[in-house]
């Protein structure tokens, strides 16, 4: 954890090893609430970690042995993130009023047949005025 | 003259503007924040681009001198084209910002909640 890349690099250090999954989440979950609390604004972890009086040997005593009495708390706060996240992509395309505002016609579901695409170099770019009139001769 | 509905008010947001399709003409239909409704071509000339209903409304003040010397200040509501920026007027439908350009603009009125908009001839300045 806690590595950078960048300007100012720094490696990422090793937190702890061979933990099952659930308590690797766990720990994950305490250290970011931990981090969320008590860095300062816009510092990274990087940078949070070497502000951290006592260095990674406090740390695990915060996260794994629960020397301040905060995991519980911590774990809790972290739920409360994941449970009221929302994504507005998904939110969008699933709610069929706000795909309304990507058409579009207000009155119709047709495309703008203004809009043309060529290929070049196997990607699409719009069609020139010229190539315009040209495609419609064909069609 | 042809005369459709073409969405309820609510379809429109405030400040903002659709595009409708009649006739296969595409008609920008505008509503300001008052509910005033204006229609006017989706065409923007400058960009030959159907976006006129994604511009942005405004409001100027122009002054014209009249014949006696005197001069006339009116406030006119335009949309600026989102590409380009050049501003038509929705009431009459002329380019603010080139006077050799002028779109054409159409009835629209409000029946209950729905709005109607009528293709006819071009509302003369």
């Amino acid at each position: 954890m806690a590595g950078n890349g960048g300007m100012v690099p720094r490696h990422g250090e090793l937190f702890a090893t061979d933990l099952d999954t659930d308590t690797l989440i766990q720990y994950i979950d305490r250290i970011t609430m931990f981090y969320i609390k008590t860095a300062d604004k816009l510092q990274r972890t990087s940078k949070w970690r070497e502000s951290l009086e006592g260095g990674l040997d406090y740390l695990k005593q915060v996260i794994i042995d629960d020397s301040l009495g905060i995991v519980e708390e911590l774990e809790e706060q972290m739920q409360l993130l994941v449970d009221n996240y929302v994504c507005e992509w998904k939110a969008t395309i699933t709610d069929k009023e706000k795909l309304k505002r990507f058409r579009h016609f207000v009155n119709s579901e047709l495309a703008d047949d203004n809009v043309v695409f060529v290929t070049e170099r196997e990607q699409i770019r719009p069609a020139t005025e010229t190539e315009k009139q040209v495609l419609e001769t064909i069609v | 003259m042809t005369t459709q509905l073409i969405c309820k008010l609510n379809d429109i947001i405030p400040e903002g503007g659709v595009c409708a399709l009649i006739e296969g003409k595409q008609v920008a239909v505008f509503r300001t924040k008052d509910d005033q409704l204006f229609a006017i071509d989706n065409f923007d000339p400058f960009s030959n681009a159907n976006v006129l209903s994604r511009g942005l409304i405004g409001g100027t003040h122009i002054k014209t001198e009249l014949q006696d010397g005197s001069v006339k200040e009116q406030e006119v509501i335009y949309i600026a084209s989102p590409i380009y920026k050049q501003r038509f007027d929705l009431a009459t439908g002329k380019c603010l910002d080139d006077d050799t350009v002028k779109l054409d603009c159409y009835d629209v009125s409000l029946e209950g909640d729905k709005v109607i908009v009528s293709l006819k001839d071009a509302i003369a300045a």
